[in-house]
């Protein structure tokens, strides 16, 4: 079901602009360390090889830092 | 089992959106917008949609509180009102009309609001009135 | 006007065949959802159209779900168009309501109306009032032909508009979760506007699997007029296309991600 699901969301997230190759699904046990440890390796290569996202947002500025970058009275 | 929908008007701010108050037996339950408004047109903020929460809120005021001992104490309308009254006058005599102010409501009509204009402005003889949306 | 639909509704309710009718009114101007207990009120029976054809839908299906699980047992009739038979069904299919319980008066939608609201199935089963339009294709085509950078953008902009009314959950015939995600702290954060972006209105998406019946009252309801519509269709063609589902067609059908099925042979 989780499969179905994510393989809904990729399809999803293509249609939102965002890359399909940026989520993955893996099943990995707890007693399966150098496969997990192999699999993020993996992955974080592809993540570093997509890019950073072209989300073009202009993240709100907290007060306390427009504050101290512009010191007044 | 008995289902209503009452048209009304957003009681937070000045924009003043239709919608429907659904109420079941007696209870406030739920708030659909109204489609046919020309203000909203079918759309709420988040504080309309939730409007129906406080028209039956147990921790509304239901008696008059009057402060007494450090503690605020339910009393009677008869009570509070002569007591504001004579307070009042009172301070209004010992420190002059401007060291008396009001704050009026978003949330009454604004009738009420003009009521509480004239009585600070002409009972009391203070310009100090201003509004809750103001701050 | 409507007569054939006014004087099945006084059948009904003169028989006493069921306990109210949920329909719309002509009250003091307006046009309101309304629950007719008794043939009196019936004159201002209206099927929701306004200055133009169904400008006054409301979820009708919402309120006979609150008032059939405050009421178990008592039936209830409703004016149903083509999104309301299927929001029934679905809702059937969630164990939401009984059909058995639902009398049901249709209505088919004009062309005007139709075209405007462009669903897959503008008519019911059986209507009193209206007229058999055949949809056109009802997939959000124009997104199709961008690409995926231009994609994104567009919808950064159309999700930044969001003020987190939760007008789209909460008229959402199909919503009926008592604790919903979007309020859960780990999903969305508190106290931002616009909501986490994308996630409030991914999330939205996703929980749409299975549920959305193609409606329309989501972006009438949107005070932002973000095109949720084209984003929740993508997601009801999406899983069309992968399991061959799609939310209130088959009576009893549920939905196929939400069984704990054996796995398909292929995803």
């Amino acid at each position: 079901m989780t499969a179905q699901r994510v393989a809904v969301l990729r399809d999803l997230l293509e249609f939102v602009g965002i890359e399909g190759e940026r989520l993955n699904l893996v099943w990995v046990s707890s007693a399966e360390g150098p496969r997990f440890a192999n699999k993020m390796t993996e992955f974080t290569e592809k993540i570093r090889s997509l890019g950073p996202l072209n989300w073009n947002y202009q993240w709100a500025v907290p007060d306390s830092e427009l504050r101290a970058a512009n010191p007044s009275k | 089992m008995d289902y209503k929908t009452v048209l009304t008007t957003c009681a937070y701010c000045g924009c003043g959106c239709g919608l429907y108050l659904e109420v079941l037996d007696g209870q406030a339950i739920g708030t659909i917008p109204s489609k046919t408004n020309p203000i909203n047109e079918g759309k709420l903020c988040v504080k309309g949609w939730n409007i129906h929460e406080f028209v039956q809120h147990p921790k509304r005021l239901t008696k008059p509180l009057i402060r007494k001992n450090g503690t605020l104490t339910e009393s009677s309308w008869d009570e509070a009102l002569d007591y504001t009254a004579s307070r009042l006058k009172e301070i209004k005599e010992a420190h002059g009309s401007d060291s008396i102010a009001f704050l009026a409501s978003a949330k009454v009509t604004n009738e009420e609001n003009y009521i509480i204009m004239k009585f600070a402005r002409a009972a009391v003889g203070t310009n100090n009135v201003d509004h809750c949306a103001r701050l | 006007m409507y007569h054939a639909i006014k004087e099945r509704v006084t059948e009904l309710l003169s028989t006493g065949e069921v306990k109210g009718f949920l329909a719309l009114k002509k009250d003091n101007g307006h046009i309101k959802p309304h629950l007719y207990v008794s043939p009196d009120e019936i004159d201002q029976l209206s099927i929701g159209d306004g200055e133009t054809a169904g400008d006054a839908r409301y979820p009708l299906t919402k309120i006979l779900t609150m008032l059939l699980q405050n009421h178990s047992g008592e039936p209830f009739g409703i004016l149903a168009r083509g999104c309301d038979q299927r929001a029934l069904r679905a809702l059937a299919a969630w164990n939401q309501i009984s059909l058995e319980q639902v009398v049901v008066i249709g209505v088919a939608c004009s062309e005007e109306l139709a075209r405007a609201c462009n669903c897959g199935l503008p008519y019911p089963d059986e209507w009193l009032e209206g007229e058999q339009i055949e949809p056109k294709d009802p997939r959000p085509v124009e997104w199709e032909e961008k690409s995926p950078l231009q994609r994104l953008d567009l919808w950064r902009a159309e999700f930044e508009k969001c003020i987190k009314c939760y007008g789209c959950r909460n008229i959402c015939p199909m919503c009926f979760c008592k604790e919903c995600s979007l309020e859960s702290e780990d999903v969305v954060t508190k106290g931002e506007i616009p909501p986490d972006l994308p996630m409030f209105h991914l999330v939205r998406a996703l929980h749409m699997i299975g549920r959305c019946v193609d409606c329309g009252l989501c972006e009438e309801a949107c005070p932002a007029s973000i095109p949720l519509r084209a984003l929740y269709k993508k997601v009801n063609d999406i899983v069309e296309t992968r399991f061959q589902f799609r939310a209130g067609i088959e009576q009893t059908e549920q939905s196929p991600l939400h069984k704990i099925a054996e796995p398909p042979a292929a995803i």
